[in-house]
């Protein structure tokens, strides 16, 4: 590169080149590499002297719309990116943990199935004890006690009612808690129930 | 009807040296789809651009993500340019445009239009801007604005104040001629020898 070339360089990011001058410099820009870092060392001189030098890195934005332009991702999303073997590790980390956790709960479950089919009701029963037992096609529960009064649960929410009334400061103050803490009837079984239909 | 091209090839030959045909020989370049024109477009006047961002949004690296959407829309609206006004002005008012943009778009509002550096409280938010920078990048400028300072320093007189006119005044060659009380060939020769020498000095670090 001649010392008239780069006089005229100079003269260019200063706008002080001739329309004709500008003309061929900026063909010779196109065909040479080194022009056009020369006309950038150029421009880097005078941002420097004016406190105006981009950072962290001069040729960053430059970069950065060029791979813009070429409709590729920007330079800090290249630089964001992992490399080489690396960029594909994560993925392949996530997939395995994934795999993992997916065998782990195929098993679980398979396991749970099995041991409540189980008629031992052993959870973990082997599928070969499981198979060795003949199971009854129906068995009467021979110890079968007819179903309580009616009055059971209604008993056992009064129990718990009452109970946070002294529990809980919160239950005693809700509404439900003084509506169905009140004195509760307890509700007539069926066979009064049938006797009060005939009445 | 004459084209924008024909246009423009006309306002370059008009202009004389200092009055944009640099720009408009480039522009013109753009708008046959020559890529690397921009490029040097961009080269040209990013510091100028980012500097002028820098007004208006709050870190270096926001501020390069504005300069860079604002080159693009420059880069896309090229053939819409009719060479009615400088290439620059055209390009610093996409750059605003941008900025504000931006500034809606995130809900903030612009830290100031103008900030006035005699001003004690517009001064130390430009304090607080340049605090942003990173350590790695302001020890480079720092290195580099000291060899260059040596340089300038360490340079005969007339090359000194031709480059600092220029570069810090941003005066024409023209003035400066007028100024040096010199030929602008002359003024032209000696901005063009003080860059050599700073180039030289510089070249280790780049």
């Amino acid at each position: 590169m001649t010392e008239q070339i780069n006089d005229q360089i100079s003269a260019f990011i200063d706008d002080e080149l001739s329309a004709e001058e500008s003309a061929l410099l900026v063909r010779r820009f196109e065909r040479e590499p080194n022009v056009r870092a020369r006309a950038l060392r150029y421009t880097m001189i005078g941002a420097a002297l004016r406190g105006e030098l981009l950072q962290p890195h001069s040729s960053m934005l430059r970069r950065r719309i060029t791979a813009a332009l070429d409709g590729a991702v920007t330079t800090t999303e290249r630089l964001a990116a992992p490399r080489g073997s690396a960029r594909y590790a994560r993925p392949l980390l996530g997939l395995g943990i994934a795999a993992a956790v997916a065998v782990a709960a195929i098993g679980t479950l398979r396991l749970v199935n099995e041991a409540g089919v189980a008629p031992n009701g052993a959870i973990g029963g082997t599928v070969l004890a499981r198979d060795q037992v003949v199971a009854p096609s129906y068995v009467v529960p021979q110890d079968a006690t007819p179903a309580g009064p009616v009055t059971s649960p209604i008993r056992l929410t009064n129990y718990l009612i009452h109970h946070s009334e002294y529990a809980s400061g919160l239950g005693r103050a809700s509404v439900s808690s003084n509506v169905v803490g009140a004195t509760v009837e307890p509700m007539p079984t069926q066979a009064e129930d049938t006797e009060l239909q005939w009445h | 009807m004459r084209s924008t091209e024909q246009r423009l090839t006309e306002q370059a030959q008009r202009h004389p040296a200092g009055s944009g045909a640099a720009d408009l020989a480039l522009i013109k370049r753009v708008q046959q789809g020559d890529r690397s024109a921009f490029d040097l477009l961009v080269i040209k006047y990013q510091h100028k651009i980012v500097k002028l961002i820098m007004r208006y949004v709050r870190d270096s690296s926001e501020a390069l993500d504005v300069a860079q959407e604002a080159f693009l829309k420059a880069y896309r609206a090229a053939p819409s340019f009719r060479g009615e006004s400088a290439f620059y002005t055209w390009l610093y008012r996409i750059a605003i445009n941008t900025a504000k943009n931006h500034l809606v778009a995130i809900g903030r509002k612009p830290i100031s239009y103008d900030l006035d550096t005699q001003d004690p409280e517009q001064s130390s938010i430009l304090n607080q801007l340049r605090d942003l920078d990173t350590p790695e990048g302001l020890a480079q400028s720092e290195e580099m604005r000291s060899i260059i300072n040596r340089v300038i320093h360490g340079l005969p007189e007339e090359l000194r104040t031709a480059i600092l006119l220029r570069e810090i005044e941003g005066m024409s060659y023209e003035e400066i001629a007028q100024t040096m009380e010199c030929p602008v060939g002359t003024v032209r020769s000696r901005i063009f020898r003080a860059r050599e020498a700073i180039d030289k000095a510089i070249g280790p670090l780049l």
